[in-house]
């Protein structure tokens, strides 16, 4: 873990230092996750917390946010500690179910008492910001009401929903194009989010982005996660270590993934990543498809006015039939929404309204 | 006249007609190694890619023969697709010999001996090459032998060659000047020349190509077309160098062209007669035919907004591909659009891949029928060009589809397998030759219908490729055909209706609605897919609704990777076509086409 630590710390040197675009900008939140950060010693964590916050210039009063992605069998009282030592605001904990034959079919490592436990006493401990991932669409023989009931019985303040998604190249994606694992069904994941979606709203919580939702807060507002609304508004972003992504105006970049060879380029004081530069149609695009998963929706004026053009000018076609249809509805101040119960359904609308090159070759 | 030779080059696909040719290109300094281009003959960028030649062309080079005497060789390049055998044997009628092309690995195939056969009646002289010498696999004995069974040559009139390492290619040239005759004709008779091909240039018009048999032509000469009865001025005459080399006087013997601002390809017809105004010829040349159209199938805009700039880049096509031919026709699906007529099932391909290339226009292609002839109990004759446009049960006595004679050559251990085949698509065998001991031809009398079916690849498949297929009409025959109707979601989809024989009726109707519940992407709603003759219904299936398509997380490291999913999304669905609420994609439309 050591070399690992020593080499994110000197990819955000590299970057702070080799670009005016990071130099310039001020930091509000730093995530720890995409991995599982959470299996560093709380020394660990705090050399690299402190590392790039220094790298990067920024005093750690300065960020209003600090999530550390955490497994719940990770979260003892040592560690939990640390992790306050280290300045971690907000835990993220990847709970998925309390079943635990579902977790077992879903090959984790805790069981359903540990991760209540490991929430309690992280809260307890004093990380006031928790929130948990479930997973829907499972097919086990779970109850998604007892899942949803379990959850929502904890100290939480924010919620993700993820639908089961059987990928290829997966231990799940293998098992079930061996036929040794049932494939999730549509019927049961589109009745289980519907559900998910219909509790929180009684519960006052704001489902204010496609897979997740936010608690109220006392003073009025909810408990939305900043660093991720960050990328649904098109904010610039800073990732660091073996395949993180970041962004800044029109260029993105990919580190590589490989841990060695990541390992091997920052020995060298190199970075190896993939970049891309960004069209105004590639940003257009991007605002679209982020901004219609929220609940805040789509300003069209405003991807006029940035990007060049606005959905009825990109397509009117398909922005009319997105109108009649009901798949878009106007919102506050000129925007425009996908309707709640049709998120789960939300790709086709945003594909729909793409900008496309229209110079590009039609391939037979 | 004596030093000139005109001749065509015979042989099958991938024999290596094309490489051969730019050998003979390169070592009479026609062209320059540098500008030797692979192919260079097939100048359009679709034939390059397909390793065809659809069109046919013309080069002429010069040659100091052996005898020390300069001599001027004709090279008529010839198509090697069925769909064109017209323009072959105009190309064939233009020449006095031709160099008869066989791999020495392969042997001789269908087209081959039909193009052969051509030469043969025209009373070409056949100079017999033995290519892919260099091939560890040559087998020049057996292959060798083939062609003296064929064309009664003598083993030593074989030329061993190839057009990888350029052996033989002297040998080849000297072989011409020796063997093929020069041309007759009597320059001073009244001008008797032969069209055999036209091109379209967007600058000058269309461009033709002739022989001249007899008499002159000068710069600046009126010209007539005999067939067509048009006349032009003769703008501008010369020869076929690697590029157009204007001349002021071309005479009998001569390939040549003539540029006289003719904007539309359907006034230069391939065979036609082009004799001077003043001084007309009294015959015109022998063998001229309209081409007629074999294929049908409905052309439209996956856009119906895009009508008129359909019919506007159909038209521009037609400039310079006389054998397409369209006219507007409505289907209740699709809208406006073209029914138009195509040489064979190639030709159709090429159509609509050059007008996606070409002119960028998106369009859908209906399932392709052949014609039918059909008699009303009243009595009545009508030629259905369109299934939809078959008289309704009740009213309708007969029905006769074309017939073919289909021509197959195959090794004798595929025999079996191409029978059943030929059998399955309700061919009769009407005659099996073995050409050597493991070589056979089969004959069959098969509706031209059947072959539109996906005849070809499966042919190719059972014989791992060794079988070669060639085929002529032979006229109408009476058949039991129905009118198989595609609905979804209970509405007939006119253009997805087929006639097919009706003792295939039933497999073939669950096989299209199984393969249509492939190729119909699922949308927001059930949709259902009927199968039916009549009013009976007779195979169904269902497509299930999406419910969910969104992917769940979307943060950083994802939004690159889903944008360009959605990007390519949607440009499936441009290619859609939507009928009544459901989103159909091109493939549905020629699903009937890939049945296994």
């Amino acid at each position: 873990m050591e070399p690992m630590v020593e080499a994110i710390v000197e990819e955000a040197r590299i970057r702070a230092d080799s670009s005016a675009a990071w130099g310039q900008k001020t930091f509000q939140t730093l995530y720890l996750g995409g991995g599982t950060p959470s299996l560093l010693e709380g020394r660990q964590l705090k050399t690299l917390v402190d590392g790039v916050l220094d790298a990067l210039n920024v005093g750690s009063s300065a960020l209003q946010e600090v999530t550390l992605e955490a497994n719940p069998e990770d979260i003892v009282p040592e560690k939990v500690g640390a992790w306050l030592e280290a300045g971690i605001t907000r835990l993220s904990i990847g709970v998925q179910s309390f079943h635990n034959d579902t977790l077992h079919w879903m090959n984790r490592a805790h069981d359903g008492e540990q991760a209540k436990n490991g929430i309690r006493l992280a809260h307890e401990m004093g990380i006031r910001h928790i929130t948990m991932d479930l997973i829907y669409g499972v097919p086990t023989d779970r109850l998604w009401e007892e899942d949803m009931a379990q959850a929502l019985d904890l100290p939480i303040e924010h919620l993700s929903a993820y639908s089961l998604t059987v990928e290829p190249n997966t231990v799940l994606g293998t098992r079930v194009s061996k036929g040794h694992a049932t494939k999730p069904c549509d019927e049961r994941t589109v009745l289980e989010y519907q559900a998910l979606c219909e509790r929180m709203l009684t519960l006052g919580w704001d489902h204010y982005e496609t897979s997740n939702w936010a608690s109220p807060l006392p003073t009025g507002g909810h408990h939305h996660a900043m660093h991720n609304s960050a990328y649904w508004a098109g904010l610039p972003y800073l990732g660091l270590g073996p395949g993180a992504h970041g962004h800044h105006d029109e260029i993105r970049y990919a580190n590589v993934s490989n841990n060695p060879r990541y390992l091997q380029a920052l020995g060298k004081g190199l970075l190896l990543q993939e970049e891309e530069v960004l069209t105004p149609r590639d940003r257009y695009n991007e605002s679209l498809m982020t901004g219609l998963r929220t609940a805040r929706g789509i300003h069209p004026e405003s991807l006029r006015t940035n990007w060049g053009k606005s959905p009825a000018e990109v397509d009117g076609m398909a922005w009319k039939k997105a109108l009649e249809q009901g798949a878009l509805i106007p919102s506050e101040e000129g925007r425009y929404r996908i309707p709640e119960p049709l998120w789960i359904t939300g790709d086709q609308v945003s594909a729909s309204l793409f900008w496309l090159d229209e110079n590009a070759t039609s391939c037979p | 006249m004596k030093n000139i030779r005109n001749f065509c080059i015979i042989a099958h696909i991938d024999h290596g007609k094309s490489t051969l040719a730019d050998r003979l290109l390169q070592t009479t300094g026609t062209i320059s190694d540098r500008e030797l281009q692979e192919q260079t003959l097939d100048d359009m960028d679709l034939e390059r890619e397909r390793g065809i030649t659809i069109k046919s062309h013309a080069i002429q080079m010069d040659y100091k023969g052996e005898d020390g005497q300069e001599y001027i060789f004709n090279l008529i390049d010839t198509p090697g697709h069925v769909d064109f055998s017209y323009e072959v044997s105009r190309s064939i009628a233009a020449c006095e010999g031709a160099l008869l092309i066989v791999d020495a690995t392969q042997g001789i195939e269908a087209q081959t001996i039909s193009n052969l056969y051509l030469a043969l009646e025209h009373d070409l002289e056949i100079v017999p090459v033995l290519n892919k010498m260099d091939l560890d696999s040559a087998d020049p004995e057996v292959v060798g032998e083939q062609i003296v069974d064929l064309i009664g040559c003598k083993m030593d009139d074989i030329l061993p060659a190839s057009g990888k390492t350029g052996m033989g290619v002297e040998a080849i040239l000297e072989a011409i000047v020796d063997r093929v005759p020069a041309p007759k004709g009597d320059p001073e008779a009244p001008l008797q020349a032969m069209v055999f091909d036209s091109v379209f240039n967007s600058f000058r018009g269309i461009i033709a190509y002739y022989r001249i048999l007899n008499g002159s032509l000068q710069k600046g000469d009126r010209v007539k077309f005999m067939a067509t009865g048009k006349e032009y001025g003769a703008d501008e005459i010369g020869v076929l160098g690697m590029d157009l080399t204007p001349k002021t006087n071309l005479s009998a013997g001569d390939v040549g062209y003539i540029i006289s601002g003719i904007k539309n390809a359907k006034e230069v017809k391939v065979g036609d007669t082009l004799t001077l105004q003043a001084n007309p010829c009294q015959d015109a040349v022998q063998g001229f035919e309209d081409v007629k159209p074999m294929v049908f199938a409905g052309i439209y805009p996956v856009d119906t907004e895009d009508y008129e700039e359909l019919r506007a880049s159909m038209e521009k096509l037609q400039l310079n591909d006389a054998s397409l031919v369209f006219e507007p026709e409505s289907s209740a699906a699709l809208g406006f659009g073209f029914r138009c007529g195509f040489l064979g099932m190639l030709h159709m391909e090429i159509i609509q891949e050059r007008l996606e290339r070409e002119f960028n226009m998106t369009v859908i292609t209906t399932v392709p029928n052949v014609g039918y002839k059909a008699y009303t109990k009243k009595g009545e004759f009508m030629e259905i060009m369109n299934p939809s446009d078959l008289p309704e049960a009740n009213h309708l006595d007969y029905v006769e589809e074309p017939f073919i004679k289909a021509q197959i050559i195959t090794k004798s251990e595929y025999v079996g397998p191409v029978m059943s085949l030929c059998i399955e698509k309700r061919g009769n065998l009407t005659n099996q030759v073995y050409l050597t001991s493991d070589r056979v031809e089969l004959t069959f009398s098969m509706p031209l219908g059947e072959i539109v079916f996906d005849f070809y690849d499966k042919l190719k498949t059972i014989s791992r490729g060794y079988a070669s297929f060639d085929y002529f009409p032979d006229g109408y025959k009476q058949s039991h055909l129905v009118k198989l109707d595609i609905m979804l979601n209970g509405d007939q989809v006119d253009a997805l209706s087929a006639l097919i024989h009706r003792d295939h009726a039933f497999t073939l109707g669950k096989k299209i609605c199984l393969k249509l519940k492939q190729l119909i992407p699922r949308q927001q709603f059930l949709i259902a897919l009927q199968a039916a003759i009549g009013a009976k219904i007779i195979a169904r299936e269902t497509i299930s609704a999406v419910r969910k398509d969104v992917t769940a997380k979307c943060y950083g490291g994802d939004i690159t990777r889903k944008r360009k999913l959605l990007e390519k999304q949607k440009k499936g669905k441009k290619r859609m076509r939507q009928i009544g609420t459901v989103e159909v994609p091109q493939s549905a439309f020629l699903a009937v086409l890939k049945l296994d």
